[in-house]
C-alpha cells in the first residue's frame, strides 16, 4: 500500500499533529528534569527560568495538539481517523466544538490541556514547593501524552494517536485508490445522544475539576520529597477547594444534563460513571476538613496528607474503570475499550508507589501534635465527620469496583439488583450524621468551646430543626421514619449553618462565610434530593395493561402510556395529546398538549426521541417547571418506521385522462380539477418548467374533501413529476403527463391503505421540590468558592 | 492519642461491616436453572434471544408488557415478561441481561433487560463510506 501516491492528505497536519505531541512530551520530561533541580538546588541559577520556559512551551504545545485537531475537524478532513469517526459535515458548529473530546483520545487531551494550564498559575508564585508540585504534575502530563503518542514497541503500542490517517487504522479497498480522499463524503458523526450543549459545557468543567483536583496531590508529594515538617499546607488548602469547586461543579452539570437531557428519568443513577467523580470529590472533601484541623491544631497530619494523596489514586482509578471496558455490562455509559487498560493501571501503579513512597519515608517527620480532644472543640467532631466521609465514599467504590473483584477474584458478583435502593439506603445514615455534624461543629470552637454557650445554641438549632420537620413533613407526607430523619438533619444542618452564615453576613466577615455558606448549600441540596426522590410519582400510571395477577411489585411498575397521533389519554391528572412532530437534526421532537382535567392550566411539552442505528431509542425529556415542582416527559418507545405497517401500501391506482378543468366521478370520490398554475414558491424554479394541477376530492363516503396538488417538471429534457398526498394518505395523485394537443392531462389516481397510526409511548414524573437541590448545589458550590478565595496566604519567598 | 486510635479502629471496623454487606447485597450472574432453585431471589441472567421465537411486543394491546425467550450459557430456554416497552432494536441485541426473579411457572419476570449491541457507542464501519463512494 505504501507505494501508492495519496492525492489530497493533509499529512502536513498529520507530522504537525504528532510534532506537537512529541514536543509537548519532551517539554514534560525537561521540565521534570528542571524542577527536580530548581527544588533540590535552589542557588541554581538555570533552573527556574529553564522550568519556567518549559512550562510555557509545554502549554503552547498541548495547545497546539488541540488547535492542528479543531483544523482538520472545522475543514472535515475526514481521511484522519479521529474526524472521521466523531464529526460530519451535517454537524452544527457548536457541536463540532464538543467532538474534539468525544473520544478518548481528545478527553485525553482536554485533561492534559487543564493540567498544562494550571502547570501556569502553579510557578507563577515564587514557593519552593512550586518547583517540586511542578515535578509531579510534568510526571502527570508525561503518563497522558503518552496516551495520545501511538508508538509501537514490539507488540505493545503505547497510546493512541489522534492523528492516524484512516488507512493507517484500517484496511478497505478504497485505499487502493490514489483519489481516496475526495471519495470519503463524510464522517460518521457525533453519537446522537451526544449532541446536546451540554456536552459542550460539561466535559471542560468535569476535566478542569479532575485536573485541579489532583494538584494537592503534587504539592503532597512535593513537601514529602523534603525532609522535615510540610509547611505549604494552607496553600495546599487553597487548591484544594479550588479543585472541590469545579470537581463538583463538573459533577452537578452532569447530574443536570442527566436529568435535562438523557433518558435515565432522573438526576443521579448511582451509575459507575457518575460515581467514579463523585468518589475522588469526597474524599478531596474529607481532606480539606483535615487540612483545617491541622492548621488549627497541627495534629493528625499523615491521615490529612493520606487523604488529599487518595484523591488523585482514585482520579487514575476511576479513569482505569470507566476507560479500560472492565465494566462491561455494569454501565450505560463507559467509554469502548481502546486497550489502553493496561498502560492505565501501570501508571496507578507508578503514582499509588510514588505517593505511599514518599509518605513511608517521611513516616517520622509526620508525626503530629499529640492532642488532647475535648468534645467540646471543633476539631473532634469534624476529625468524625471526615472520617464518616471517607466511608460512605468507600462503599459507594466497593460496589462500583464489583466488575473488578469479578476479574480478580473470578467471581461472578453482579450489581444489587436494584442498586439505587442499596445505595439509598447505605448512603442515608452517612448523609444523616454528616448534616448533624455540620450543625453542631460549626457552634463549636477549635480547642474547647464554653460547653454553656454551645449547648444552648444547638438545643434552639435542633428545636427549630424539629419544629420545621415536624411542619414539613405535614406538606411532605415523607411517610417513613429513615426520610424523617433525614429531613430532620437536613433541617436542622440548614438553620445551624445558616444561623452562622447569617452571623458572618451581618459583620461583614465575608472572609469566613465558606463552610457556613457550602454547608447550608450541601443541607439544602440533601433536602432537594430527599423530597424529589421519595416523593417522585409516576404520574402515567398505566391501568389498562393486562393484569399480572397478585404480583403487585410489577403492577406498580406498569408506567408508560401509549397515545396515538391526534388523540389523547389521560396521564395522571391530565388530558394529554400527541399532536405533532417536528425535525430538527438529528431528533424528532414530539408535540405533546397537557391539558388539566380541572381547566386550570395546558401547556405544550417537546420531549424528543430517534431510533439509532447503533445506539437503539436516543430520546431527551422535556420538563415544565414550577417554583415547587417538575412535570418530566420523556418518550419510551416509538414505532420503528423501518415497519412496513408504517408506510402507505398503493391498494389500487387508475390512470386517468382528464381536461386542466373538468368534473368526474372516481371510485367513491367525485372530483373537481381547478387548472394548472405556476407554482408561487420561486425556490426550485431555476431552469426547470413547473406545472401544478389543482385537484379537490369529495369523499362521499365519509363527508369529508380532499385537497390534492401534484406537480409536474420539465428541466432540459427530463420530466419528474412529484406526486402528492392527503395528510391522512388515503389518496395519492400523480400528473404523468400534459398533452397540449388534445388539451388533456393524464393522471393517476391511487387509492392507499393508510399506514398503522404513529404513536408514542411515553412516561411522566413530577419530580417535587427539586429546584431546592439546584439551589443547594449552587449554594454548596459558592461556598468552596467564598472558602479559597477567604484563605489568607503565606507571604512566601523562593526557598 | 489514644481516642484518635479508638477512632481510628471504629473506622477500620465499619469499613469491613460495609465491605461485608456490600457483597452479601451482591447480586450474581447465574442460569436458569439456578434461578429456579430461589424463586424468592432476583437475580442477573446473561442470554440470547432463544432462535426460532419472535419477541412479542404489541403496544395497543398493552405497552407495559414485552415477551421474549431467552437462552442462558447452558442452553436452557425460558419465556421472560418484561413489564416496559420493548427497547429499540432489541432483536438486533447480541447478548441480554436480564435482572429479576423466576416465577412458580417457570416464566422468568425481568425487572431490567440491558442489551448488548454489535455496535454500541463508536466501533462503526467503514462498508457505509464505501458503498457510496463506489458509485
Amino acid at each position: 500500500m505504501s507505494d501508492i501516491q495519496y492525492i489530497g492528505e493533509w499529512l502536513w497536519a498529520a507530522y504537525a499533529g504528532k510534532g506537537a505531541v512529541a514536543a509537548a512530551l519532551a517539554l514534560a520530561v525537561l521540565g521534570v528534569a528542571a524542577g527536580l533541580r530548581a527544588y533540590f538546588y535552589p542557588d541554581d541559577r538555570w533552573a527556574r527560568p529553564i522550568l519556567r520556559a518549559a512550562v510555557w512551551g509545554h502549554f503552547l504545545s498541548v495547545a497546539a495538539i488541540g488547535a492542528v485537531l479543531y483544523v482538520l475537524i472545522l475543514n472535515h478532513r475526514f481521511e484522519f481517523q479521529y474526524v472521521w469517526q466523531h464529526s460530519s459535515r451535517a454537524l452544527p458548529l457548536k457541536y463540532v466544538i464538543s467532538s474534539l473530546w468525544e473520544g478518548q483520545e481528545g478527553s485525553f487531551w482536554l485533561w492534559t490541556f487543564w493540567n498544562s494550564v494550571l502547570l501556569l498559575f502553579l510557578v507563577r508564585r515564587n514557593y519552593a514547593v512550586t518547583w517540586g508540585a511542578a515535578v509531579v504534575v510534568f510526571l502527570g502530563q508525561v503518563m497522558f501524552l503518552s496516551m495520545l503518542l501511538g508508538v509501537k514497541i514490539g507488540d505493545i503500542t503505547i497510546g493512541i494517536n489522534p492523528f492516524l490517517l484512516l488507512r493507517e487504522t484500517m484496511a478497505a479497498p478504497i485505499f487502493s485508490r490514489p483519489d481516496y480522499v475526495s471519495l470519503i463524503q463524510d464522517g460518521t458523526g457525533l453519537n446522537p445522544l451526544l449532541q446536546s450543549y451540554w456536552m459542550v459545557i460539561h466535559p471542560p468543567v468535569l476535566f478542569l475539576g479532575f485536573a485541579s483536583a489532583g494538584i494537592p496531590f503534587a504539592l503532597v508529594a512535593a513537601m514529602l520529597m523534603k525532609k522535615g515538617v510540610p509547611h505549604w499546607l494552607p496553600w495546599t488548602q487553597r487548591w484544594a477547594l479550588v479543585g472541590g469547586a469545579f470537581l463538583g461543579l463538573g459533577i452537578l452539570l452532569g447530574a443536570l444534563w442527566a436529568y435535562e437531557a438523557l433518558n435515565f428519568g432522573g438526576y443521579w443513577a448511582w451509575d459507575p460513571v457518575e460515581n467514579s467523580s463523585l468518589v475522588p470529590w469526597l474524599v478531596l472533601v474529607a481532606g480539606i476538613h483535615m487540612l483545617l484541623i491541622y492548621q488549627a491544631r497541627r495534629a493528625y497530619l499523615r491521615l490529612t496528607l493520606f487523604f488529599l494523596m487518595a484523591v488523585y489514586w482514585l482520579l487514575l482509578y476511576s479513569t482505569f474503570l470507566t476507560r479500560s471496558g472492565v465494566l462491561g455490562n455494569a454501565s450505560v455509559h463507559s467509554f469502548t475499550d481502546m486497550g489502553l487498560g493496561g498502560q492505565l493501571i501501570f501508571w496507578l501503579a507508578f503514582f499509588v508507589l510514588l505517593g505511599t513512597g514518599l509518605y513511608v519515608r517521611r513516616w517520622k517527620d509526620l508525626r503530629g501534635k499529640d492532642i488532647q480532644e475535648s468534645l467540646y472543640s471543633r476539631e473532634f467532631w469534624m476529625y468524625i465527620g471526615a472520617l464518616i466521609v471517607f466511608l460512605s465514599s468507600f462503599h459507594i467504590i466497593v460496589v462500583t469496583s464489583l466488575p473488578v473483584i469479578n476479574k480478580v477474584l473470578g467471581t461472578h458478583l453482579a450489581p444489587p439488583t436494584d442498586a439505587i435502593q442499596h445505595y439509598n439506603r447505605v448512603q442515608l445514615p452517612f448523609a444523616v450524621i454528616i448534616l448533624l455534624l455540620t450543625a453542631a461543629g460549626m457552634f463549636l470552637e477549635y480547642r474547647r468551646t464554653p460547653s454553656g454557650v454551645f449547648l444552648r445554641r444547638l438545643g434552639m438549632t435542633v428545636l427549630m430543626g424539629l419544629l420545621i420537620t415536624i411542619t414539613a413533613e405535614w406538606a411532605w407526607q415523607l411517610n417513613t421514619w429513615a426520610y424523617r430523619l433525614l429531613s430532620f438533619a437536613g433541617w436542622t444542618a440548614a438553620i445551624g449553618n445558616g444561623w452562622i452564615l447569617w452571623g458572618y453576613l451581618r459583620k461583614k466577615r465575608f472572609r469566613l462565610i465558606g463552610g457556613a455558606l457550602s454547608h447550608t448549600g450541601l443541607a439544602v441540596m440533601v433536602l432537594g434530593v430527599l423530597v424529589s426522590s421519595a416523593k417522585k410519582e409516576v404520574i402515567s400510571r398505566n391501568t389498562a395493561g393486562v393484569d399480572f395477577g397478585d404480583n403487585f411489585s410489577v403492577q406498580s411498575k406498569l408506567e408508560n402510556v401509549l397515545i396515538y397521533r391526534d388523540s389523547t389519554a389521560l396521564v395522571g391528572p391530565y388530558q394529554v395529546r400527541f399532536s405533532g412532530t417536528r425535525w430538527e437534526a438529528p431528533q424528532t421532537y414530539y408535540r405533546v398538549d397537557f391539558a388539566d382535567t380541572a381547566g386550570r392550566e395546558s401547556f405544550t411539552l417537546y420531549p424528543s426521541a430517534q431510533i439509532s442505528k447503533n445506539m437503539g431509542l436516543v430520546a431527551s425529556p422535556d420538563i415544565q417547571k414550577w417554583w415547587d415542582h417538575d412535570l418530566y416527559v420523556h418518550i419510551t418507545a416509538i414505532p420503528d418506521t423501518s415497519d412496513p405497517a408504517f408506510h402507505a401500501r398503493i391498494l389500487a391506482a387508475d390512470t386517468l385522462l382528464m381536461a386542466p378543468i373538468d368534473t368526474f366521478t372516481w371510485r367513491h370520490y367525485q372530483v373537481r380539477t381547478e387548472g394548472l398554475f405556476q407554482p408561487e414558491d420561486e425556490s426550485l424554479s431555476d431552469t426547470a418548467i413547473r406545472t401544478r394541477l389543482l385537484m379537490v376530492l369529495e369523499d362521499t363516503l365519509r363527508q369529508n374533501r380532499l385537497m390534492l396538488a401534484p406537480e409536474w417538471h420539465l428541466q432540459g429534457r427530463l420530466v419528474m413529476t412529484v406526486p402528492d398526498m392527503d395528510s391522512h394518505q388515503t389518496v395519492q395523485a400523480e400528473l404523468l403527463q400534459i398533452l397540449p394537443e388534445q388539451q388533456r392531462l393524464r393522471v393517476v389516481l391511487a387509492a392507499l391503505q393508510p399506514p398503522s397510526r404513529p404513536y408514542i409511548i411515553l412516561k411522566a414524573i413530577a419530580f417535587p421540590f427539586i429546584n431546592l437541590l439546584w439551589l443547594g448545589g449552587v449554594l454548596m458550590l459558592l461556598g468552596f468558592g467564598a472558602a479559597a478565595y477567604g484563605r489568607k496566604l503565606p507571604k512566601g519567598k523562593a526557598a | 492519642m489514644k481516642k484518635l486510635h479508638l477512632f481510628l479502629i471504629v473506622a477500620m471496623a465499619a469499613a469491613v461491616g460495609l465491605l461485608v454487606y456490600a457483597l452479601g447485597d451482591a447480586s450474581s450472574y447465574v442460569s436458569f436453572a439456578e434461578a429456579s432453585r430461589h424463586p424468592d431471589k432476583e437475580f442477573h441472567v446473561v442470554g440470547r434471544l432463544a432462535e426460532g421465537h419472535s419477541v412479542y411486543y404489541n403496544p395497543s394491546e398493552d405497552p407495559n408488557r414485552t415477551e421474549f425467550f431467552l437462552t442462558d450459557h447452558e442452553g436452557k430456554t425460558v419465556k421472560v415478561i418484561y413489564p416496559q416497552p420493548k427497547p429499540a432494536d432489541f432483536e438486533r441485541a447480541e447478548e441480554v441481561v436480564i435482572i429479576g426473579r423466576m416465577q412458580g411457572d417457570g416464566v422468568f419476570l425481568a425487572s431490567k433487560v440491558l442489551t448488548k449491541c454489535p455496535s454500541k457507542y463508536v466501533e462503526k464501519d467503514l462498508n457505509a463510506v464505501t458503498s457510496q463512494s463506489d458509485e
